[in-house]
């Protein structure tokens, strides 16, 4: 029996921001696939200009709820490039602290919140508080020692106070650092049983052969700045984002879209894994192999696997980078800034893959120009790649475990997309 | 009151002593302010050398220690229909202040007439205030302080210790009969006569470094006088109603008190929260009237309340003089200039 | 939401009503939503005080018999005029949720250039983008019930909201500026650090939550009651900020949208 059937979503539930899905299926022909994404602008990038450098992080943190801090770091390194300001190497391991904290906690969200009720068949995480509390309760644990860490590093779990160009206001206590560095080591059981609750689910089973793009590790799997690779092979250095990201503009979408060696290309979780996949922590390594992701892992859906790995990559490493902080004597925590007419590019690893931003000062240091490439616009193009090959693939095979409403939805929610973001 | 004099070094044998089994609360630098000049903050001391008695002033009071900015006057928890109600006063140890200005000593003896009166004392406060050791010590006059014009430069009574440098001593009054007992564990000396004549020499030197004045002459007549005075107005266009004066100020005490229920409605407390006067809404009642919605009302009733009102009722200002509210001020009213203003003066 | 009934919340033996509520955003970053499940020691108490009948960003059921609508984000495009107006009908109380509802936040920054089609031509280039020129609060449009402040809200402040609605308590917002928190958490003065801060005008209720860290308010909860904006200015000049400086404060987050366009002609007149 040939395949007819229609989807129309609007506005996508369990995902930041406003975006609709749009397949039509008649006789086992796809007449139509869309990935629509509808969030209304708001134009940071031209409310930036005529604005000093000092306005350029506090107002980019406001992009996106969850990524605050990753805009926030991006747009301080974008603005420390430009005016030549290299940060301390304690700043350097405050701010990855602060980064892995925010990935920690925005992967635990999209784990728990918004991805796992569509493998348990819900339609939110709530009624899971009734059935599965102790699976709620390790989610809000290890969600609270993100967000506790954050506010002690960043001033603010979101839309930091304490992350300023050339530093920080303010430097944490080390009492309350070493108690953190027992909680993160107390949570690595919470991390392994999420593994063993993720393990029952099961992952479609669906690849598209994809570029992944994602910062380039020299020695560590990297989340701020160095160079930008891809899995086909390009390398760039990190001012020349633009020969990565080639934005144009579609119809469909409110947001631009991106092109690099294909028609499109992922950025996230998974496409850190598949460049990265060396330098992570051996229990991360271990972990992903014990469910099959291995570079290059083509199948989207495993970008939740991708972030269950990370989560433990990231609570390793941060026991690290608190242990070296406690070993040493604070230094002054915020270096002076003497603003210069230039281009500065900010590239950062955020939840859902690269982040840059770029602005151009006059010599008073006030933004004559501003850019910045989220990277769900960058994925935009490859859902909908993908959204027209899982149609294609549905439409010849028919229904098989999962409807092909519920599975066009689990793909845009395994890419874990910040809209709003992406249309800033 | 007893004298002794005690060699300088005598100094850490009396903070060692203290330390061991009490809390020790002194002036320590926090901070250094764009200036690059130190700030300073009563916080719990464990190593003398982080005890800085050469402090100026600080910021603000030890009022966490007396008045605190936040104290749970009674916390309920629920259980069905029933409920039960814990009093506590929010103090669990004797504090050791080591390092108050007479000023501020002043200060609180003033608060004892309001808090600690026979018809209402506060519990809250008494509480505190009884399980206080407190070390006074001398100071220098900074520009700010006018605590001479307010008698508040000297200090009689309220504290167990003084202690004041006359060179290479320091000259100690014991005033209780708990600093005797610490004192007897020091090496002291009975003062001679020359150590005294050192000690009033010491004082009036002091005297001649005030730069700041308050004429306080006929100064309840005369604000009773200029009650509708044009310069009220003035300072109250510079007001910025923020509530720094009575925040940073030793003998503001007015308070709000707010009950809520927490979110989990299992738990509830009942909240004393500290006031000001310079506050749009501190004089609004139920009903939504305001009887003082004007700064310039507002910043005249404090000036008032401290120089007039207090007077009328315990015969002394509520005022010690310590110059604090000018100088936290971002708008710059101190109270000399106030005063002066007033009083028709030119300052 | 809940496919059985839910437990009857009871206050001292009382029941007390389970307010069925709706969570909705318009031009935003989604932020003042996601502080609703970042305070994790709180959460399943928070859930439990309300019935949430739409919550897209968490929940796919979504159902339209809410009583109390929380709406996030500012009105920057026509369809958004639409849907706040069908939510105004169903909704009997309605909640302006942080900065951008309240003020227009952030997203009105954009308001300040003379050019709208400038502002499209910046990031769109050629590409026609539809959107409104201006950014503008939700009570532009529709009369709002209930302001909750802030860039992004305090979870805090929102529990005690929803807590005193559920027990028929008054909400009462700070009148007085962030300073009286920022004495009484006992931090050093900013303008002592040498940084600027609209402390002594901008709304309390936050905790001087910025300055807790050192960082000098940027005015995100509007003004105090009575806030002195014109001797803000004297104090910011008599600290050797620029005018510029309190300006980039006072505009950021539409509060205090009419000082700001004062201050940004007497600058351009300059």
């Amino acid at each position: 029996m040939k395949v007819t059937q229609t989807i129309d979503i609007k506005h996508i539930t369990r995902v930041e921001g406003h975006g609709n899905i749009k397949i039509s299926i008649r006789d086992g022909k796809v007449e139509e696939a869309t990935w629509e994404v509808v969030e209304t602008p708001r134009f940071f990038e031209a409310m930036l200009v005529g604005k000093k450098w000092e306005n350029a992080p506090w107002i980019c943190g406001r992009i996106c709820g969850i990524c605050s801090i990753g805009h926030t770091l991006a747009s301080i390194r974008a603005v420390e490039n430009a005016f030549g300001i290299v940060p301390t190497g304690q700043t350097g391991k405050l701010r990855l602290l602060l980064k892995h904290m925010e990935t920690l906690q925005s992967h635990v969200l999209h784990l728990y919140f918004l991805a796992a009720p569509d493998f348990v068949n819900a339609g939110s995480v709530f009624p899971l508080i009734e059935s599965h509390p102790d699976v709620i309760k390790r989610a809000a644990k290890i969600k609270l020692l993100a967000n506790d860490l954050c506010d002690c590093v960043g001033g603010r779990r979101m839309h930091p106070t304490r992350t300023v160009v050339g530093g920080f206001t303010m430097l944490p206590a080390k009492g309350e650092l070493l108690k953190f560095k027992y909680r993160l080591q107390d949570v690595v059981d919470d991390l392994t049983r999420t593994a063993e609750l993720f393990r029952q689910f099961s992952v479609p089973d669906f690849s598209r052969e994809t570029e992944f793009v994602s910062l380039k590790g020299s020695g560590e799997y990297p989340f701020i700045g160095g160079e930008l690779v891809s899995t086909d092979g390009v390398v760039r250095r990190e001012h020349e984002y633009r020969l990565m990201t080639n934005e144009y503009m579609v119809g469909q979408s409110t947001s631009k879209w991106s092109k690099l060696s294909r028609q499109s290309f992922a950025v996230g979780a998974l496409a850190r894994l598949n460049n990265n996949f060396s330098f992570l922590h051996p229990a991360a390594k271990e972990l992903s192999l014990s469910f099959g992701l291995k570079p290059v892992n083509h199948n989207p859906y495993m970008n939740n696997i991708a972030q269950l790995v990370e989560c433990v990559h990231i609570v390793m490493e941060s026991i690290d980078l608190i242990n070296g902080m406690l070993d040493r004597e604070w230094q002054e925590s915020r270096q002076r800034v003497v603003p210069k007419e230039g281009i500065g590019v900010g590239a950062v690893e955020v939840p859902r893959g690269i982040l840059y931003h770029c602005y151009e000062f006059d010599k008073e240091g006030r933004i004559v120009r501003s850019d910045c490439v989220i990277p769900t616009s960058q994925n935009h193009a490859n859902i909908q790649h993908d959204l027209t090959a899982l149609a294609e693939q549905y439409a010849r095979e028919g229904k098989k475990d999962r409807d092909i409403e519920l599975l066009a939805q689990m793909l845009v929610r395994s890419y874990d997309p910040c809209i709003s973001c992406s249309v800033h | 009151m007893l004298f002794r004099t005690a060699e300088k070094t005598e100094l850490k044998a009396l903070f060692d002593m203290l330390v061991e089994k009490n809390t020790v609360v002194g002036p320590v630098q926090t901070d250094t302010d764009r200036m690059g000049k130190p700030l300073f903050a009563f916080e719990p001391v464990t190593d003398q050398a982080k005890l800085r008695l050469d402090y100026t002033t600080t910021r603000l009071p030890a009022k966490r220690y007396f008045l605190p900015f936040r104290e749970d006057l009674a916390t309920f928890t629920t259980d069905g229909r029933d409920w039960t109600k814990t009093i506590g006063y929010n103090i669990d140890r004797p504090y050791v202040l080591f390092g108050l200005h007479a000023c501020d000593i002043n200060a609180l003896n003033k608060l004892d007439k309001v808090l600690m009166g026979p018809v209402y004392p506060m519990p809250y406060y008494a509480a505190k205030r009884k399980n206080m050791f407190i070390i006074g010590t001398d100071c220098r006059p900074q520009p700010f302080c006018f605590c001479r014009s307010m008698g508040a430069d000297t200090v009689l009574h309220g504290f167990d210790l003084f202690l004041t440098d006359i060179g290479d001593k320091y000259f100690i009054e014991i005033q209780s009969a708990e600093a005797y007992e610490v004192a007897k564990d020091l090496r002291t000396e009975t003062p001679t006569e020359a150590d005294h004549m050192q000690f009033m020499r010491t004082v009036a030197e002091m005297n001649k470094l005030f730069t700041a004045h308050v004429d306080t002459t006929d100064l309840t007549k005369i604000l009773d006088m200029e009650f509708q005075s044009p310069v009220w107005k003035q300072w109250g266009d510079k007001c910025l109603g923020c509530g720094t004066c009575s925040n940073v100020c030793p003998t503001c005490y007015c308070y709000g008190v707010e009950e809520t229920v927490d979110v989990s409605l299992k738990k509830a407390r009942k909240t004393k929260t500290l006031y000001s006067c310079n506050v749009v809404d501190f004089a609004e009642v139920a009903g939504g009237h305001n009887f003082r919605p004007e700064r310039s009302t507002r910043l005249k009733y404090r000036y008032y309340h401290k120089h007039r009102g207090f007077v009328e009722a315990y015969e002394e200002s509520l005022c010690v003089g310590c110059g604090r509210c000018g100088e936290a001020c971002l708008a710059g009213i101190t109270v000399p200039e106030v005063i002066a203003s007033v009083r028709g003066e030119e300052q | 939401m809940n496919k059985h009934e839910p437990t009857q919340r009871t206050y001292l033996g009382i029941p007390v009503p389970r307010p069925k509520v709706a969570f909705f955003e318009l031009s935003s970053c989604e932020g003042c939503q996601l502080q609703l499940v970042n305070n994790e020691t709180t959460l399943l108490n928070f859930l439990s005080l309300v019935d949430i009948r739409a919550f897209r960003e968490a929940m796919t059921e979504k159902y339209d018999d809410y009583t109390i609508a929380f709406v996030e984000g500012s009105v920057t495009r026509s369809d958004e005029i639409e849907r706040l107006k069908k939510i105004r009908a169903t909704a009997a109380v309605l909640v302006a949720f942080g900065s951008c509802a309240c003020f227009g936040g952030v997203n009105q920054l954009k308001n300040r250039f003379q050019d709208p089609a400038w502002v499209k031509k910046e990031v769109y280039g050629s590409h026609p983008i539809e959107t409104n020129d201006t950014a503008r609060p939700l009570e532009d449009f529709v009369k709002v019930d209930l302001k909750i402040f802030g860039c992004p809200v305090k979870k805090e402040e929102v529990e005690k909201i929803v807590t005193n609605v559920v027990l028929g308590k008054t909400i009462v917002a700070p009148k007085y500026p962030v300073c009286m928190e920022c004495k009484a958490n006992e931090n050093t003065c900013l303008f002592d650090l040498g940084e600027p801060c609209l402390g002594p005008i901008t709304r309390g209720g936050c905790d001087s939550w910025c300055p807790n860290s050192r960082f000098g308010c940027w005015g995100c909860r509007g003004p105090a009651v009575d806030a002195n904006v014109e001797q803000m200015q004297e104090v910011m000049k008599k600290h050797g900020f620029s005018e510029e400086t309190m300006l980039d404060r006072l505009e950021c987050f539409g509060g205090f949208a009419g000082h700001a366009a004062e201050m940004r002609n007497n600058i351009k007149a300059k």
